[in-house]
């Protein structure tokens, strides 16, 4: 008998990683696995939109206060990982004051279109692949959304919380 | 048999599932290899059959239940929602106008979707005094008070709507609970506002959603939602007669979340009748239109099945869910018995993503002539003639079918919609042979029929030349930048409204910019008067003077100029497209009626 929910199992591909700090991970068992995760895509040479968003990301970890890094993560993936190094990730967190519970990801760039596709923000006719969206789910539920970066932090904050974990 | 599988059953159930997550896989990475180009949703290919193969026409067309099935709490419920307590009239001071109470309960339960379907889990409105046990199609519905014009129409109602669902269910959807009442005339803060606010309006509740409860012993939540139903001239100013009943829908509204709950099943339909509009054909003083067994609501959402009769849904497919199997009124492809007369037929697309172009046909593939009779502001103010009727997520179309017109020969007739559509982003076409949604049996003889169909309906009067010119103008743009939908360059931020003045008439105009892809657009509170489209006068169903409108498709490229006011309402609203995934993907848009 049928239990609705189980169509997003096998939805993110399991593809090795790097992380800003160096480590091997892979995106479903390290990243996703039952977390609730807020992913958003960039690269370190954007002057567009990216600055902007991801100074709004810095705001967010503060909105978060002490579930940040507890019970929400951010995870920010380079749609552009030939040039974004761990190190240059690094500098970049750096640069924003990403505390710890916030991971830059870099990879093959196969692997992160694949990402990509799986988070149904994959546009190939955009020659910068990425979103002013925000993708947030709780893989441990199931629930998958997306709302935009750019809106005010502490909304954003309570927005996402919806799919905090009963505790 | 709602729960007990033997061990044996559960490991083939989990066998079969497996099998069906390894097809999903082997799809997608079908779809990795590059065989359509651009696309930005990606776990299904839209255009493959998933779903188990059912047989058309073997099931019943379930019956919309009307209001013996809710449960009408008397004398009332003493603690009510503090927002609303202004709106209830007391019984006791004045029998006539007292308030009517309702409690529908949001339950997850299981529905048998068609016969060859085991029974599926699913989310539904339900009376609250109905036995959680049950089984059943989950569908209810009440009928407003007749409307004495001159009047005042009651008290309203008062719906308690509690939520019995549990969280952390793994599932998709999320079961936080906000109802809008669509096409309904209500104060703001019960209007389904997709959102509990952090900088709250005066005035305005700080919780106006209905969170799940942690477990099943934790107390249940509720939240009561005051629909006034009166003459909006009776608050502030002399009654204004254009304020009447329609065929209205309610559905869950949570923000980023519509698309799952509606399609989880948190929606239903509320025909509502007065004096003109009596819902009895008999009536002398009514318009005559076919009532009771003769009046058929009919619910068009499509959707996905697995083998175990679970509901499938990508909740990252911003472009729009689009089913590969069809239901009317929560069953796949049911049949009707009819008689050989009238009957008045209301459509509702209540589909996440699917335009529909419906037709009466037959099995040689002929099709009818429809007679129009009302769109989601009501009773047109006159019939209108077509071929067939498109319609689009959250639109209302009703026409009356005489099936008397046919000979004995005819032994059965379709519902059925001919516009193809493999992506949700906008339909493919029109095709020849389409989908046949609905089987009417026309088993009986002739029976006696509803009067003529009467050249006038309800009359409205159209906005002059000089009030348009004297509304004040906005425009909005409807576009996609950097994979984002957008109203005029940004996504939704709900805390960040944009004003309206109240009682001061509005010229929108809007524009479909982004391309490729079609939104229906649903203004709340007020309906639309469509003064233009593409700069000429629009077609008779849907142009002021003959129709109202509370969505309005701009195809891709369109523009539309619409007159509305807000007239009396304070606080937050929403507009947004009605593709439901476009919706939960930002396009929306906050406006706050102020004075």
């Amino acid at each position: 008998m049928g239990k609705a929910g189980e169509s997003t199992a096998n939805r993110f591909p399991n593809v090795v990683l790097r992380t800003h700090d160096d480590r091997t991970v892979r995106f479903y068992d390290d990243v996703v696995k039952d977390k609730l995760v807020i992913i958003t895509f960039m690269f370190t040479s954007c002057t567009s939109q990216c600055p902007r968003n991801t100074a709004n990301l810095a705001k967010l970890q503060d909105a978060l206060g002490n579930r940040f890094g507890r019970d929400v993560f951010l995870i920010s993936i380079s749609v552009d990982p030939e040039r974004d190094t761990p190190a240059a990730l690094k500098a970049y967190a750096a640069r924003f004051g990403a505390k710890p519970g916030w991971t830059f990801l870099t990879g093959r760039i196969d692997d992160i279109d694949a990402i990509q596709r799986a988070l149904g923000v994959y546009d190939r006719r955009d020659p910068a692949p990425h979103t002013g969206m925000a993708i947030y789910g709780n893989d441990a539920l199931g629930q998958w959304a997306a709302t935009p970066i750019m809106q005010n932090a502490d909304s954003l904050a309570r927005i996402v919380l919806r799919l905090a974990s009963p505790r | 048999m709602l729960s007990g599988h033997s061990q044996k059953e559960k490991e083939a159930v989990v066998t079969r599932r497996e099998l069906l997550k390894v097809g999903l896989a082997a799809g997608g990475s079908a779809l990795l290899s590059g065989g359509k180009y651009g696309r930005a949703s990606s776990l299904f290919d839209d255009s493959v059959q998933r779903s188990p193969v059912l047989t058309p026409f073997i099931d019943p067309l379930p019956a919309i239940h009307t209001l013996p099935e809710l449960t009408r709490v008397q004398p009332g419920f003493t603690d009510v929602t503090p927002y609303a307590r202004p709106f209830v009239g007391d019984a006791a001071k004045d029998p006539v106008h007292a308030t009517k109470h309702f409690h529908i309960a949001v339950r997850e339960r299981y529905v048998q979707f068609h016969s060859q379907l085991p029974p599926t889990l699913a989310w539904t409105y339900v009376d609250a005094s109905l036995d959680p046990n049950s089984v059943g199609s989950g569908l209810i519905s009440f009928r407003y008070p007749r409307i004495e014009l001159g009047q005042p129409a009651g008290g309203g109602f008062l719906v308690r709507v509690s939520n019995e669902l549990v969280t952390g269910r793994r599932s998709f959807g999320l079961p936080t609970m906000t109802v809008h009442f669509h096409g309904g005339h209500q104060p703001s803060p019960a209007d389904g506002f997709p959102h509990d606010l952090a900088k709250v309006p005066v005035g305005f509740p700080d919780r106006v959603t209905v969170p799940a409860r942690a477990n099943a012993t934790a107390p249940i939540q509720f939240f009561d939602y005051v629909y006034p139903f009166r003459d909006v001239g009776l608050f502030d100013g002399p009654e204004d007669p254009g304020e009447r009943p329609s065929f209205y829908w309610f559905h869950d509204h949570c923000l980023d979340f519509t698309g799952p709950n509606v399609y989880r099943g948190i929606a239903h339909v509320a025909p509502a009748f007065d004096d003109l509009d009596p819902g009895d054909e008999t009536d002398p003083a009514g318009l005559g239109l076919p009532s009771g067994e003769f009046d058929l609501p009919l619910v068009l959402q499509d959707k996905i099945f697995d083998s175990n009769g679970a509901l499938v849904f990508d909740q990252l497919n911003g472009d729009g869910v689009l089913g590969d199997t069809f239901l009317v009124n929560g069953v796949v492809q049911p049949a009707h018995h009819v008689k050989r007369r009238k009957y008045r037929i209301r459509l509702l697309n209540g589909s996440n993503a699917r335009v529909y172009q419906l037709f009466i046909t037959n099995d040689a593939g002929a099709s009818f002539p429809l007679t129009q009779i009302a769109t989601e502001g009501g009773l047109l103010a006159a019939p209108v003639t077509r071929s067939s009727i498109q319609l689009a997520m959250a639109e209302r179309a009703e026409f009356v079918f005489d099936f008397g017109a046919f000979d004995s020969s005819t032994k059965a007739l379709y519902l059925e919609n001919r516009l193809a559509q493999t992506d949700g982003r906008k339909p493919d076409g029109l095709v020849s042979r389409g989908t046949k949604l609905l089987k009417f049996y026309l088993d009986s003889d002739r029976v006696v029929d509803s009067r003529p169909l009467p050249t006038e309906l309800r009359p409205l009067t159209a906005i002059t030349l000089a009030q348009i010119k004297a509304a004040e103008p906005r425009s909005f743009e409807f576009d996609r930048s950097d994979g984002v939908f957008t109203i005029n360059g940004k996504p939704v931020d709900i805390e960040a409204p944009i004003l309206v003045k109240r009682n001061t008439p509005q010229l929108w105009h809007f524009e479909n910019s982004s391309g490729g892809w079609w939104h229906p657009i649903h203004v709340h509170c007020e309906f639309m008067r469509v003064i233009r489209r593409n700069g000429v006068t629009p077609p008779a169903y849907e142009r002021d003077g003959m129709a109202k409108k509370d969505t309005i498709l701009l195809r891709d490229g369109d523009s539309i100029d619409m007159y509305i006011t807000f007239r009396d309402f304070p606080g937050p609203f929403v507009f947004h497209c009605h593709n439901l995934e476009h919706e939960d993907m930002a396009m929306m848009l906050r406006y706050d009626v102020v004075d």
